[in-house]
């Protein structure tokens, strides 16, 4: 009760400060005075009677300070007091506070940028009910390392006896052709199975979801859109419901919408239909059905559990062709952001070097003006400021600089964090938005003072250090005291610490700026220039058989040879860099045991396609036009085939089993598919004749004389006069197919790059504030050293000699650092060690250099010193 | 600062309290005198910190001031005692005499108790 009273009235003090200020000076001098005359009654001259009054109160402005601290609640209203004053401490000095803020600008809206991309990937809750419970399900096999699907008595067994789960739903993925008026899409569709929407707890924001009896065998006839789709296609009516549209060319009718959020399976899934999924699925694993499964976890039940039963499952499995399937359950975020999980984290981990060089950046120059500010610190003591109201006044300073510096850093990421969505990958883009939410602001604002504080304690500890009684008597210059002797120290010190930090995210910069040039320098095996590609989709309701397919194929692919501008044209079930399909096989006269024998990847290919290509032919014959279904079997066989299986022997004539016995005939050069960085397997070829398989959206390759993007429109106009239920998709250059898969490694490479020469640029303005107050400092010494015949080339050594000492440390330090710290760059290096010395050496020579130049031109001052005018400067 | 402080204001604020019950209203001079007075002189403080004191006593509701005129003529801020002051006084002293009579048998010399 009185605690509450009391403080109502504190809170009532915050206000009529200037009526209490009078009141309170009033009180006090009656005090003295009362004091005073009974002093003078006691005999004291008039002079000592005053002063003994003041010594017994203990001075007056310590005591209207302690007073003040009990009238209001003290430390608001400090605050404002030192807010204020502190505002017009740095409009006083313009030029260290707008260095300050730019510093800290840039490392926090650095920080600020990197983690909008992080919390939109690893942190943003993800739009489902309860996500963080929804397990995505996939089957893995050793021998198979891209396959990721399940099979059709998986998912029911799964159903059946996992425990762990409280629902679940089977789904696939794949690409349909959708006609709107004249025009036939390829767009990405998935199918769902019944429970899929119970699981994720999703509902349509327009229209139903699949009703049960949809789930069966003749009722899948309805579809949902996606929000995109809808707003773009259809122009967001809800007269949308209940039409039919073309999918695949059957008749489908719009029963919903989709919420604009809603990306599952996949970002850029635009269609949703039923799947139909019988009892007796197969028990074996279609890679074109592409199934997997997504289950929710019982309330209490751990991911881990679900996993246990997921492998006991695994393990009853009978051996399938593909071997022994592992069943993995992992959380849907690990599934979602998957691979993007390291380079993300480093990324944080490299900006957030780039905050502490620029924490230490204005700490440093925090401390540079403290000497300049030694004396007014020093006064305020004497008039009564306790200790800890100085200290708390410069961490307000601080704490001013750093929001405000924060909030100039938001305004970098806004612009930051745009940019660098534009050059993020689409699924990444999808998950992370280009806006600053809040809790990214919240961050910053975290950020800015947790900063503020790092770089404010220190400089704040020195300033108590100073002896006020010194500092008053204006101690001169060049008397270089205790207290700022171990200024210089410590400001010696966070230049090392920039320079060792600048020194690791360089030398991280380098590595994967080297990994990339050796990337980009890796021949694939084929050619890159001039070549296009593109796939033709075949709806499978027209083109129902291998033989009708191949039919169009073959047409397509006469009249592509005819276009001019086109020097040969091939066909390739799959494109390079889009995809793989393997093959297990046998070979004749020898025996391997089921689940050992020989396995390749494997391409079907029109005659043409090694030409095309640029492909090396090692050994015998490409495919030739007479390679037809019904003549003899034909394969061609790539170098590492040729040497895994025939050594010491001519592989052509040799035959192999892969449902029927086929023959070498020709053996080329090895390729890499995949990407750059892989180095695949095996290669097998088959003749597009000859395969027997269904392919419905068949690739083809094309050798241009013209520029490749040229022919776009001729291709296009091609196809639709051919059939225009044939929608094309991925039309593309090779080359730049082959720069999208470098695209994540080139922006990792780019913003590594960019905080490394941002961290050097910060280092220098480190280096070059140190050396000029060494200059100024010591310009009495160095100019009776060049009174006492010193030249000022030895003056300019000796600076530079002193500075070189603390770079070296630094660059020493960070060296070592990066040695231990670049482990966690390992997976993402190509061609290059993680010790790897030219990039080590590199970094050395390049902080070096900077730091020279850093040097230079204050120390270049300190030599041109005149003796008579720095030796008369006192 | 901290808790030393807040023990001797403590104290401080019960030899204030039982100053203005013994004298009436008073002014803070008045009040630092007398204190020093009748602690003979031992208790050597700056009147300082009488003042922030007085004002935790106010704002607490225990004293109350008015601008009044001194003995000698002179404008001064009295303090008098309110009855939640006199209260609490009653209170504190008790409290205060419990507290030293429980000290003092710690201090008394051993073997004197049971």
């Amino acid at each position: 009760m009185r605690r509450a009273r009391a403080g109502m009235r504190r809170l009532a003090g915050l206000f009529g400060r200037k009526r209490r200020e009078r009141e309170l000076s009033a009180e006090l001098e009656s005090h003295l005075a009362l004091h005073i005359e009974e002093n003078l009654r006691a005999g004291m001259t008039a002079e000592e009677a005053r002063r003994q009054a003041l010594i017994k109160l203990g001075g007056m402005e310590q005591a209207k300070e302690l007073y003040r601290e009990q009238r209001g609640i003290a430390w608001l209203e400090t605050l404002w007091l030192d807010l204020r004053y502190a505002a017009r401490t740095l409009r006083r000095s313009a030029g260290f506070t707008s260095v300050a803020i730019l510093t800290l600008a840039l490392g926090i809206g650095a920080t600020t940028a990197i983690f909008s991309v992080v919390y939109g990937a690893l942190l943003r809750p993800l739009p489902y009910a309860n996500a963080s419970r929804l397990v995505w399900i996939s089957g893995h096999f050793r021998a198979m390392p891209f396959l990721h699907n399940l099979a059709g008595a998986d998912y029911f067994s799964i159903q059946h006896s996992v425990d762990a789960f409280s629902s679940l739903g089977a789904m696939t993925n794949s690409g349909v052709a959708l006609r709107i008026g004249n025009e036939s899409r390829w767009l990405p569709a998935a199918r769902f199975g019944r429970g899929v929407f119970k699981t994720l707890g999703a509902q349509p924001l327009l229209g139903r979801k699949f009703l049960s009896r949809e789930y069966q065998q003749g009722g899948d006839q309805e579809v949902l859109l996606s929000y995109s789709l809808w707003q773009q296609r259809f122009a967001g009516e809800a007269s949308v419901l209940g039409r039919t549209v073309l999918v695949n060319l059957k008749p489908y009718t719009v029963v919903g919408v989709m919420p604009p959020r809603f990306d599952f399976p996949s970002h850029d899934t635009q269609l949703w239909m039923p799947l139909v999924l019988p009892r007796a699925a197969t028990s074996d694993y279609a890679p074109d059905l592409d199934l997997h499964a997504v289950a929710r976890l019982k309330p209490g039940a751990s991911l881990a559990h679900a996993q246990a039963e997921l492998n006991a499952l695994g393990e009853r499995r009978l051996k399938t062709s593909f071997g022994k399937v592992t069943l993995r359950g992992e959380s849907l975020r690990t599934n979602l952001v998957g691979s993007y999980r390291l380079p993300l984290v480093i990324l944080l981990a490299a900006v957030g070097l780039l905050l502490l060089i620029s924490c230490a950046g204005v700490a440093n120059l925090l401390l540079a003006r403290l000497s300049v500010r030694e004396r007014e610190t020093a006064l305020r003591a004497a008039l009564g400021a306790t200790r800890g109201r100085v200290f708390r006044q410069l961490l307000t300073e601080s704490l001013l600089l750093g929001v405000v510096g924060g909030a100039a850093g938001v305004v970098l990421a806004v612009f930051g964090a745009g940019a660098l969505h534009s050059l993020l990958p689409a699924d990444l883009a999808h998950l992370a938005p280009a806006s600053l939410n809040l809790p990214v602001l919240l961050f910053a604002l975290g950020v800015s003072i947790g900063s503020a504080v790092l770089f404010g304690v220190a400089p704040a500890i020195f300033s108590l250090r100073t002896n006020p009684g010194e500092a008053l008597q204006g101690a001169q210059r060049g008397a270089v005291g205790a207290s700022s002797a171990a200024r210089h120290r410590a400001r010696s010190g966070l230049v090392a610490t920039e320079v060792a930090l600048a020194t690791i995210l360089a030398v991280g910069g380098l590595l994967l700026f080297r990994s990339l040039l050796r990337l980009e320098n890796v021949s694939p095996g084929f050619r890159t220039r001039n070549v296009l590609m593109f796939r033709a989709f075949l709806p499978p309701e027209k083109y129902k058989t291998p033989v009708e397919q191949r039919e169009f194929y073959n047409t397509l692919l006469g009249r592509l040879r005819a276009l001019p501008g086109v020097r040969s044209a091939a066909f390739d079930a799959i494109l390079p860099f889009t995809g793989w399909g393997q093959a297990i096989f046998d070979i004749k006269g020898r025996d391997y045991p089921k689940g050992q024998q020989p396995r390749a990847d494997m391409f079907q290919v029109s005659p043409g396609y090694f030409q095309t290509m640029g492909m090396p032919l090692l050994r015998g014959r490409t495919f030739r036009a007479s390679d037809a279904a019904t003549s003899q079997p034909v394969v061609v066989i790539d170098q590492k085939l040729a040497m895994a299986y025939w050594p010491n022997q001519d592989p052509i004539g040799q035959e192999i089993y892969d449902g029927e016995w086929t023959t070498i005939v020709g053996v080329v050069g090895h390729v890499r598919f995949l990407d750059l960085a892989t180095d695949p397997g095996p290669e097998l070829y088959l003749p597009l004749d000859q395969a027997r398989a269904h392919v419905w959206g068949g690739g083809f390759v094309l050798h241009t004389s013209v520029k490749p993007e040229s022919l776009d429109l001729a291709i296009r106009s091609l196809v639709a006069q051919l059939d225009p239920d044939v929608p094309l998709l991925d039309l593309m250059t090779l080359e730049g197919r082959i720069s999208d898969t470098l695209s994540d490694r080139r922006l990792q490479t780019l913003l590594l790059g960019l905080f490394a020469a941002l961290a050097l640029v910060l280092t220098a303005v480190g280096i070059a504030g140190v050396i000029s107050y060494t200059v100024s400092q010591r310009t009495r010494e160095m100019g009776l050293r060049m009174a006492l015949g010193a030249e000022p080339s030895e003056v300019f050594r000796l600076v530079l000699r002193g500075m070189l000492g603390v770079v070296g440390l630094g660059l020493l330090a960070g060296l070592a650092g990066a040695l231990a710290l670049t482990r966690f760059l390992e997976s993402v290096l190509f061609g290059v060690g993680r010790w790897d010395p030219a990039s080590f050496a590199g970094t050395a020579a390049v902080v070096l250099a900077v730091a020279f130049l850093a040097s230079y031109l204050p120390a270049r001052r300190a030599a041109k010193v005149d003796p008579a005018v720095a030796l008369r400067q006192e | 600062m901290g808790e030393k402080t807040d023990v001797w204001q403590g104290t401080l604020a019960l030899m204030v309290l039982k100053t203005l019950e013994a004298m009436g209203p008073q002014h803070g001079y008045g009040i630092a005198r007398r204190i020093e007075q009748t602690s003979g002189g031992r208790l050597l403080v700056n009147y300082g910190t009488l003042y922030p004191a007085l004002l935790k006593l106010e704002q607490e509701g225990a004293i109350a001031a008015e601008w009044g005129v001194s003995e000698n003529n002179r404008k001064a801020k009295f303090y008098r005692l309110t009855r939640a002051g006199r209260k609490q006084l009653a209170k504190e002293a008790q409290d205060w005499e419990r507290a030293t009579a429980i000290l003092a048998r710690f201090l008394a010399p051993e073997g004197g108790g049971s």
